[in-house]
């Protein structure tokens, strides 16, 4: 077995710098000296190459070109940087994002959650709250509430998302109801699910294995609840989760259960994704939790009596019609990366205008950048797009901390079913919320 | 007991019996000399790089609030007692000492069922493969079709309303207190195919004329069972339980993740799951860190004591 | 005696009857094998419609479009070409390690033999998630991820600790002093041993080993999506197929069509190899 001599000085200098790297020592390792990232015009007309990596192409059918779309525009303006986006699996790009973390190499630009997720991942991303252009930082919404705890936003949220409830009309009409009416007002919903019940249809397509549900539940109405101070409070972190407000949450949830708007027993062993959604999908339940339009654009063509409605305000809501909305996801620049001028160009170029306008026309991305002209052209979009642009809309959805959403998913089911208390579901919850406050 | 002579037995009643070779320190002709270190040393090397090396720098990083690329401020023991504070670690290694408990069923079933498919079964190769079979699917998509088996409204469930067992059809997966003999059913499901084979194949080893000879005494299946196969194939025995005792440990990952996601709550977690969620979705490296280092003692101390134990009875058995 | 039915049949003298008995048992278990098996292919071959039907209900579709969907989608074909080449540097890494490991620990009966063949051995007991992210670092700084041979290296490494320990189970049987001490009485070294005898004797042991690092680096994730990252070039099956699974959808019946796709290829490893493995647990003392 012959090592190349320089096949063995790479391998040692690999380890030494292995070394440097886990020993902390390299302070982040080769890239930029300065903390922080500030816009600026110019950026290098020196060739470099972005790696980027997100796993938003994929979500989409026609994303991978979309995206190849939006990557030729940004080369118009800055033919200089080459961009390789390479679409990740799913279900392990956030691991490979933390082995790169740890690494502190891997890609320049990553697709990433605001709030608390951006949070468990700030030793890797630059905060970009003083790299925004002019024109992004006035036309962009939902930028407040993915601040995380320490003040850093270390993101740009991008695309738009909203709660609300897609409704299989036909299946109300069959149990007698109007879909409009019951969806009215809070007890009309509690009545609709009863009656659903009553004539053995399931009323809200329902899974709590993966404890999603919950969570989503768990989005839509504390959003409902919280005016914008409270939003505000609960960003920074300063609103315990045993506050009496997520105690109303909690009880309206059960409450829905109570009136059977989850079915019985057989949810407890189904996932939210995908058996819920298959169930909704098969034409199976009357309601099913949606939060994007191309789910909605997909099940139209099996149900077509489908539209959305809002879930309505539980009494104690402080809006009128909000829906839980915001930011789909967000994207940022790593702290190792070489080129941070052309890489945070990249970013503000997605959160801008041009890139949302190509996603918005080619693959229906609802954008949240107030500068795109949206044309509304299918009856789905025509329903659904209204109620994400109220400006009503908030959520507080980014500053649930990975471990209190970690205690709501694995007792989702516990809780519904009875078998574990409100008292204890909180006090398992709060422990997690305050390990991290 | 004449059936358990091997090769080894042999060559150690030679040593004790005083052979008169003398003992250097490399066993003369058998030895080879120092050059022999060399066919040992890749795997020194490759296990000292790989995984020893790694391993410590994890304990090392054990000791600090370790946040690579930024601050890793040491903290002495926080990690460890944080950990050991938490409710949920001790439920945890409940649950493995749980799961422990299938280990008589994960050795004891696929041992009689080699033992029978060893004669008067035709197509004895064919049904070994069938029974191997879990071990070449890939176990989140085998959780996942498990997952839809075993649902409420899933064909177990429905099979089992079929036959007029209603009161059993439940939602096996979402009840702690079906959940775990549930996995360990599973995992008796998935390692019986392997387990199988190993026996299978140590006992083709075993010279038939023991067999027989049993028989002539008329012992009987249990008895030919009990006094002639397992002590013949003692070795493979213990090399079993001691794969399924770290596979308890360390390979039920996947399974669990796809399967129940350490739920109900966390009555079905399991220690590298809850290691996986602390490095991987949380970013808490330094208790993770910790976490593996005590997952590491742990796995050694009940394999120290499985061992310690097995040593015992096997004395007993020598004296009796 | 226990209550095993197999019993009072067993005493009378009738080899039919005991014949069909076994046979009945081996049968009754092989179900539950056989089910979750015909599940898997009628998840991966049902229409989708009929699918989100009855989920776990009997198939009332056939159809090769997710299988032919998968292929594409996640370009299987490429996948399983890197797979197979992994594999191959694991098994060899492994095989040949554990090969001159097993035989070390069976000719050299020192004192610190022992010890230290526990101490290697247990190295199979330490969780793949604490020694994998420092390997991987190193590997990162340098350059080597998205390189399907490291990948190999280290699969086969993981397997290392089990391959040694079982090669010298089986020596320790299998190979008498006798015969070492004929292999070196002209003064041939010990590596003329290992090569003439050593090697020879050990191979129903090292083609169990490779059957088994083939087929648990072939299923394996962990290694490939921490190694290989974003080189989708190199994506072995477990990590293409994960591509499947979007944030939006699982995909249950694409993951079903690419794991029918993995199963296959193991299958033919194992079948051929199912011989050798009887005979590398067995000690091969009869042979």
């Amino acid at each position: 077995m012959q090592i190349r001599r320089s096949r063995l000085l790479a391998g040692l200098a690999a380890v030494a710098a292995a070394t440097l790297v886990l020993t902390g020592c390299a302070g982040g390792g080769s890239g930029t000296k300065s903390d922080t990232l500030t816009y600026t015009d110019n950026v290098p007309k020196d060739k470099v190459t972005l790696q980027v990596w997100s796993f938003l192409p994929g979500n989409y059918e026609g994303g991978a070109e979309a995206y190849d779309k939006v990557i030729a525009a940004f080369n118009e303006k800055y033919p200089q940087v080459t961009i390789k986006l390479t679409d990740m699996p799913y279900s392990t790009y956030w691991d490979q994002l933390r082995n790169s973390g740890v690494s502190r190499s891997g890609p320049d630009v990553v697709t990433m959650y605001g709030g608390a997720q951006a949070y468990s991942y700030r030793n890797s991303l630059f905060p970009m709250q003083n790299a925004m252009s002019p024109e992004v930082k006035k036309d962009l919404r939902y930028i407040d509430e993915n601040y995380s705890k320490d003040g850093n936003l270390y993101m740009l949220p991008v695309g738009a998302y909203g709660y609300a409830f897609l409704v299989n009309q036909s299946l109300f009409e069959k149990a007698g109801l109007d879909a409009q009416k019951s969806l009215a007002t809070w007890d009309g919903m509690l009545q609709a699910c009863t009656t659903f019940k009553e004539k053995g249809i399931p009323a809200i397509a329902s899974g709590w294995q993966d404890g999603i549900q919950l969570e989503t539940l768990l989005y839509m109405i504390s959003s409902q609840l919280m005016d914008t101070e409270t939003l505000a409070k609960w960003t920074k972190g300063e609103l315990p989760f045993n506050d009496p407000l997520f105690h109303t949450v909690i009880d309206r949830v059960l409450e829905m259960n109570k009136a059977g708007c989850f079915g019985g027993e057989e949810a407890l062993g189904k996932a939210m994704y995908n058996d819920a959604f298959d169930q909704f999908d098969a034409g199976k339940a009357a309601l099913s939790l949606g939060g994007g339009l191309d789910r909605a654009e997909n099940d139209f063509k099996s149900i077509p009596s489908l539209t959305v409605i809002p879930m309505p305000q539980a009494p104690e809501s402080k809006h009128e019609n909000l829906i839980d909305a915001g930011a789909d996801a967000g994207w940022a620049v790593t702290k190792w990366t070489k080129s941070p001028e052309a890489a945070n160009a990249f970013v503000n170029f997605l959160a801008g205008p041009e890139a949302q306008q190509i996603l918005w026309d080619t693959v229906h991305v609802v954008p949240n950048n107030n500068g795109v002209d949206v044309q509304l052209t299918t009856p789905m979009q025509k329903v659904y797009i209204p109620l994400i642009m109220n400006p009503e809309n908030h959520t507080g959805f980014s500053s649930f901390s990975l471990e209190l959403l970690a205690v709501v998913e694995r007792n989702a089911g516990p809780l519904i079913s009875g078998k574990m208390s409100v008292d204890q579901f909180f006090e398992q919850a709060n422990r997690a919320y305050e390990k991290n406050n | 007991m004449t059936a358990t002579t091997t090769a080894t037995d042999r060559r150690g009643r030679g040593d004790r019996s005083g052979e008169r070779r003398p003992r250097p320190r490399f066993r003369g002709g058998l030895g080879g000399g120092p050059a022999a270190m060399l066919l040992i040393l890749p795997v020194i090397v490759l296990e000292v790089l790989v995984l020893f090396i790694p391993l410590l720098y994890i304990a090392y990083r054990s000791f600090f609030d370790w946040q690579p690329g930024g601050e890793s401020t040491p903290n002495g023991v926080d990690n460890y007692i944080d950990l050991f504070t938490q409710s949920e670690f001790w439920q945890v290694v409940g649950n493995q000492f749980f799961y422990l408990l299938g280990l008589p069923v994960w050795v004891i079933a696929p041992l009689i069922v080699s033992f029978m498919l060893r004669e008067k079964v035709a197509g004895s190769g064919f049904f070994r493969s069938v029974y191997f079979l879990p071990a070449v699917m890939s176990p989140a998509v085998v959780a996942l079709l498990f997952r839809a088996l075993l649902s409420a409204d899933g064909p177990i469930n429905s099979m089992l309303r079929g036959v007029g067992l209603d009161f059993l059809a439940k939602s096996w997966l979402s009840d702690e207190t079906t959940v775990k003999p549930v996995i360990i059913i599973l995992v008796l499901w998935a390692g019986f195919g392997t387990g199988v084979l190993i026996f299978s194949s140590a006992l083709s080893a075993v010279p038939k004329h023991l067999f027989e000879a049993a028989r002539l005494d008329g012992v009987g299946f249990w008895g030919e069972f009990w006094h002639i196969a397992v002590p013949s194939i003692r070795n493979a025995v213990v090399l079993w339980m001691i794969f399924q005792v770290i596979s308890i440990f360390l390979f039920m990952f996947s399974w669990v993740y796809v399967l129940t996601r350490g739920g109900p709550g966390l009555s079905s977690a399991t220690m590298d799951f809850l290691i996986y969620q602390q490095f991987m979705k949380f970013g808490f490296y330094g208790t993770a860190a910790a976490q593996s280092v005590v997952l590491v003692l742990l796995i050694i101390t009940v394999a120290g004591i499985g061992g310690l134990v097995t040593r015992l009875l096997n004395g007993k058995k020598a004296a009796a | 005696m226990s209550g095993v039915a197999v019993s009072p049949a067993r005493r009378q003298n009738s080899t039919g009857r005991r014949l069909t008995l076994r046979t009945v048992i081996a049968v009754l278990i092989a179900v539950p094998f056989i089910v979750p098996f015909l599940f898997l292919i009628a998840t991966a071959t049902r229409e989708h419609g009929d699918y989100l039907d009855s989920p776990g209900g009997w198939p009332r579709s056939f159809t090769l479009d997710h299988i032919v969907d998968a292929w594409q989608q996640a370009d299987l074909g490429r996948a399983l070409v890197n797979t197979l080449l992994m594999c191959l540097v694991a098994c060899l890494v492994c095989a040949s390690t554990s090969l001159a490991g097993g035989y070390f620990f069976r000719i050299n009966q020192a004192r610190w033999t022992g010890p230290a063949r526990m101490l290697l051995g247990a190295g199979y007991a330490i969780p793949m998630v604490a020694w994998l992210i420092p390997v991987f670092v190193i590997v990162a700084q340098a350059g080597w991820t998205g390189n399907i041979y490291v990948a190999g290296v280290v699969n086969g490494v993981s397997s290392l600790p089990f391959g040694f320990f079982f090669v010298h189970t089986f020596l320790k049987q299998s190979l008498t002093d006798e015969v070492i001490e004929a292999a070196t009485l002209d003064g041939a070294g010990v590596f003329r041993a290992f090569w003439n005898i050593g090697i020879p004797m050990a191979l129903p042991a090292i083609s169990a080993v490779l059957a088994l690092t083939f087929v648990w680096s072939f299923g394996d994730l962990l290694v490939a999506a921490t190694l290989l990252q974003s080189n989708t070039d190199a994506y072995t099956l477990p990590l293409a197929a994960t591509t499947l699974t979007t944030r939006e959808d699982v995909n249950l019946q694409g993951q079903a069509a690419a794991a029918l796709v993995s199963l296959l290829p193991t299958l033919v490893v194992f079948a051929v190899a199912q011989k050798a493995l009887k005979q590398g647990f067995g000690g091969g003392s009869e042979k």
